[in-house]
């Protein structure tokens, strides 16, 4: 359906604006609310007026947020906290596309006897509660002296990431014609020469995608962070909710609360901002597809 | 392509090697360490640890605050457990003392005779409070404080406005709370979840029976008094309380709560004397603004909170001995003044100097010496003294449904609570036994 | 294109070890994730299970204790509660965030202006953290801060939103912070599905004298079918991570009224001392996510099956 040829105003259109529009308002109201009341004052942010506008508008909230406020005996703000999700985000995400990707050129292109069934098994790792895992995992990291280190966190998300980033690489693989990989073989061209020179290349869409997700579910992972972790270890969600849900006083800074959930959320949200466009493509480009 | 493709492996293998520096790096140190595992996150709290901080380390024990918020302690229970299941026992982990019952069961109790013996802790320690730190019959724990929990924290400004008196018996209170809401004011602050209800149910509990009733109901579990008309005549108390609460109040915190009192939004609050806190942040001076009186119809019951460390068994000798000196500088008279100063509580060593103390504070200890003769000190079950967590967790459920479901009735939440209670007992002991 | 720069010569001397290299090396490659996946997931699921059938309290013991973990549990009010909810909340989540998301990206295929932006605007909830979406919507939601107020501040006095605190909606309230989540990205899944559909297929449509939204309804949407499975997949697994969400926006109260399965099992399991209980509950959501899941897995791969042999 080609974006061309746009038709004009009948009263249809502009019911469909009409919808759009408002489903707009629900998806920006919250995000509006937000960044309005990071940049309020305390005293105006007490005077009720949730919609209102800053007045007057101070960047105080942002900066206590990122470099003062107190969680727990440090008062350091999110700062230490944001580095340390970036130290396992970026790795976890990496690695956990990596395996997604040779699993599903695996899975789809070399096909063999009981291939489905592993997706299958793969697949069921991603609709178990987590929780079932945080005992033994807890066990695990201890043996292999990973606990309490931003290396076992690595570890834990890219296991944990392995089924999706496989559905999704199977999933755009399927589509990939076997005879690529056929008349390659036939030329010689071994497994991994394969997968390196025309496999990987061709699924780039789909590596943005996966990349894109791990990305989200990583950073704002909570309950990995908060069992595996303690103290200047914790990630940015553990160390948002301690400060959200930690008030010194009987009076909460709301504003504070919502300049350090936006700050948490920043770098997602700029991943979606300015990739976003590839998530829609790479979707488009195989992951929907069955 | 495959030119990115390496470029990205090998900034994989950059941040894990970095990652792994910085995993290292953590676990360096010369001197003597201990790990202290708590919940206390709130300012004054974490203010309260960082005293303990530097007066450890003029010891030379580095302390690690292993500070974890959320749940009341949930989420610093559940860090407990992962943590020994991973072999990084912390050397001394908040615990309260049913819950060290249920841990020295475990094998995994160090212990402090020693250092208990040093210090005669046998004579520095109410008797009640001792008991509650011992794992057969040894101190494995160290006691940092006194809490106490039913205190009615009273707006005087606005009673005096209503024309309405300070309670002092329970239909005294009654009256007011019907004084106070004629005049338009919000009686009482309270409700946010049901950790507070519970905290307003322990006290409710001791009006409708002296200490030794509660005792019986609340720590010893005897069914006959989970079930008796006492218990039937509270929850109907807790429902009187629910009508002259706020109804917009579910949800809110404890220190918001408290804070509408400070502020004048309500008149009064039942809650322990960590609310003092909140009252000095803002501005007021506890006991003089805001009154702190006894729970009305408390008047023979002292329900307290101790808060308690207790040692893990720990193999390092250095470790060890951080335990120890630990455990004593908490029960040094130094510490105990600078640290319930800054807690709002009193200190759980006796006689020590309440010199520059306020106001609620004195009363406190003066009640709590009154109580301890008249053996009218009861731990406080909302906070988790009375009972281990699979009952009190019982108990809260109950309470929570009794509150949220306005057509239970008073009796149908005291046969629940009966069974339940005796259900989680039974699954507790299975393994114990 | 990289394959031609294989050396023509070497060719014939590898090509043994390549045959058997190429039977060998794709199952070599797949053993991280299998032992990952075999101890991670599926070891500890066992370990788990075992778990429910033992008296575990505060530390796992392996002390075997039959079913009494199972009937303390549908003996609990807390149980019932938490199965009740997970049954409304995933009801609502999946069904709203599907009719939402399909809605959404049919109007939004029908050439208007500001896609991109429009898009965006419904995606980026995504974006946020499950903590994050919880603090923002649990003072949204705040009867005297958030929405109630501010209409209330407009003149409609009697105007009442206060789910947040009503016991026995709450959990719907955690469900429009969920939808509000959520929706956009399936939004996203379908409007790429629509994008792979073939213009000729609703011109053909269309020929033979279907209505646009008929045309919609008996061919566009069914094409959709992967779409809506990789949908439900995703949703499936989120909505299970909706602990955060619910710890974040209402910690399961008032009282438990929005505690969930995910809730049970970490207040057991973890807060109160009660593993084995905690374990029992865990297994048994398990039990309950196969039994969704599994069928439909099974049907679509079946029909796939069915696709390529006929």
């Amino acid at each position: 359906m080609a974006e061309s040829n746009r038709t004009s105003l009948s009263p249809s259109v502009i019911a469909i604006y009409a919808v759009l529009i408002v489903a707009a308002l629900y998806f920006l109201a919250p995000l509006y609310v937000m960044v309005v009341t990071s940049f309020k004052s305390l005293g105006q942010v007490q005077s009720g007026g949730l919609f209102a506008w800053p007045d007057p508008f101070t960047i105080k909230p942002w900066l206590a947020a990122w470099g003062s406020a107190c969680t727990g005996d440090s008062c350091s703000g999110l700062k230490p906290y944001f580095l340390n999700s970036m130290a396992f985000t970026v790795p976890a995400v990496l690695l956990s596309t990596g395996f997604g990707a040779i699993n599903g050129y695996l899975l789809t292109q070399w096909r063999f006897r009981g291939s489905e069934v592993i997706f299958g098994l793969l697949l069921f790792g991603m609709i178990v509660p987590y929780q079932m895992f945080l005992l033994p995992m807890a066990d695990t990291l201890g043996t292999l002296g990973l606990s309490n280190s931003i290396v076992g966190l690595i570890v834990v998300h890219t296991i944990y990431g392995i089924a999706v980033t496989t559905l999704f690489c199977r999933n755009f693989f399927v589509t990939v014609p076997n005879e690529l990989a056929k008349s390659a073989r036939v030329d010689g061209a071994g497994f991994f020469s394969i997968f390196w020179h025309i496999a990987l290349p061709l699924a780039v869409p789909i590596l943005m995608v996966c990349m894109i997700w791990q990305f989200t579910q990583i950073w704002n992972d909570f309950l990995f962070g908060v069992v595996f972790t303690s103290g200047a270890s914790h990630p940015i969600t553990v160390a948002l909710n301690n400060l959200v849900n930690t008030s010194s006083t009987g009076v909460k800074h709301y504003n504070v609360d919502m300049a350090a959930a936006m700050i948490a959320a920043l770098p997602t949200f700029i991943v979606y901002i300015v990739a976003g466009r590839y998530f829609v493509r790479g979707l488009t480009a195989g992951a929907v597809k069955g | 392509m495959s030119r990115t493709v390496s470029t990205v492996l090998l900034a994989v293998m950059a941040s894990m090697a970095s990652a792994a520096g910085v995993a290292s790096a953590a676990n360096s140190g010369g001197k003597s360490q201990i790990d202290a595992l708590n919940w206390w996150t709130s300012g004054s709290e974490a203010k309260s640890m960082h005293v303990l901080k530097q007066m450890l380390a003029d010891e030379g024990v580095e302390m690690n605050n292993d500070a974890v918020s959320g749940g009341g302690g949930a989420n610093a229970r559940t860090v407990l457990k992962s943590r020994i299941q991973s072999h990084r026992t912390p050397g001394m982990a908040q615990v309260m003392p049913p819950a060290i019952d249920q841990w020295c069961q475990t094998g995994l109790i160090g212990s402090l005779d020693k250092v208990a013996e040093a210090g005669n802790w046998d004579k520095k320690l109410a008797p009640r409070v001792a008991e509650g730190v011992k794992c057969d019959g040894k101190y494995a724990a160290v006691p940092f404080n006194i809490h106490r929990v039913n205190w009615l924290w009273v707006n005087k400004s606005l009673m005096r406005e209503a024309g309405v008196d300070i309670p002092r018996s329970w239909p005294d209170f009654v009256d007011a709370l019907k004084q106070l809401k004629q005049a338009g004011i919000t009686p009482i602050a309270g409700g946010g979840n049901t950790w507070q209800v519970a905290t307003e149910f322990d006290a409710v509990v001791a009006t409708v029976g002296d200490a030794e009733f509660y005792r019986k109901a609340l720590v010893e579990l005897d069914q006959r008094a989970l079930a008796s008309d006492k218990m039937v005549k509270a929850f109907k108390r807790l429902r009187t309380l629910k009508q002259y609460t706020d109804p917009d109040a579910a949800g809110l915190s404890w220190n918001h709560n408290t804070g509408l009192v400070v502020r004048g939004e309500a008149a009064m609050q039942i809650m322990g004397d960590w609310a003092k806190g909140e009252i000095i942040n803002d501005g007021k001076t506890p006991g003089k603004e805001i009154a702190c009186v006894t729970m009305p119809g408390n008047d023979n019951a002292y329900i307290y909170n101790n808060d308690t460390f207790v040692a893990f068994k720990v193999d390092a000798k250095a470790k060890r001995r951080g335990q120890a000196v630990f455990a004593n500088t908490v029960m040094s008279p130094k510490f105990q003044r600078r640290f319930n100063k800054a807690k709002g509580s009193i200190p759980v060593r006796e006689k020590t100097s309440l010199k520059g103390f306020d106001q609620c504070a004195k009363k406190s200890a003066k009640l709590y010496q009154k109580a301890k003769k008249a053996d009218a000190l009861v731990p406080t079950m909302s906070q988790d003294q009375a009972e281990i967590g699979a009952v009190k967790g019982a108990i809260f459920d109950v309470i929570a449904k009794f509150y949220n479901t306005d057509k239970m009735s008073a009796e149908a939440a005291v046969e629940a609570l009966a069974s339940r209670v005796k259900q989680a007992e039974q699954m507790s002991s299975l393994s114990a036994g | 294109m990289a394959t031609g720069q294989i050396p023509k010569e070497r060719k014939q001397s590898r090509f043994e070890l390549a045959a058997w290299s190429d039977w060998l090396l794709p199952k070599l490659t797949l053993i991280p994730s299998l032992i990952a996946v075999g101890v991670f997931i599926y070891g500890f699921l066992g370990w788990t299970i075992w778990l429910s059938f033992t008296n575990s309290t505060i530390l796992p013991s392996n002390h075997f204790a039959g079913l009494i973990q199972y009937e303390a549990m549908f003996s609990l009010d807390t149980w019932h509660v938490s199965l009740l909810n997970l049954l409304i909340f995933g009801a609502l989540y999946i069904g709203v965030s599907l009719g939402l998301g399909l809605l959404l990206a049919i109007l939004l295929d029908q050439k208007i202006r500001a896609v991109g932006l429009l898009r965006t605007i419904y995606l980026y909830p995504m974006a946020l953290s499950m903590v994050v979406t919880g603090v923002v919507w649990k003072w949204m939601l705040n009867p005297s801060m958030g929405v109630q107020h501010v209409v209330r501040s407009w003149g409609w006095g009697s105007f009442s939103f206060d789910w947040l605190i009503q016991p026995d909606m709450a959990i719907y309230a955690v469900a429009v912070a969920a939808v509000w989540q959520a929706s956009g990205f399936v939004m996203t899944l379908f409007l790429a599905g629509l994008r792979n559909i073939d213009d000729s297929i609703i011109k053909a449509a269309q020929l033979d004298g279907a209505s646009l939204p008929r045309a919609y309804l008996k061919i566009i949407i069914p094409s959709l079918q992967p779409v809506l499975f990789s949908a439900v997949a995703l949703l499936v697994q989120l909505s299970i991570k909706s602990f955060a969400l619910i710890m974040a926006m209402t910690g399961g109260g008032p009282g438990y009224s929005t505690w969930m399965p995910a809730i049970f099992m970490y207040e057991y399991g973890f807060n109160r001392g009660q593993i084995a209980l905690g374990a029992a509950a865990a297994s048994l959501m398990m039990l309950v996510i196969a039994v969704v899941i599994l069928p439909m897995w099974i049907s679509e791969f079946r029909q796939k099956r069915n696709a390529r042999n006929g």
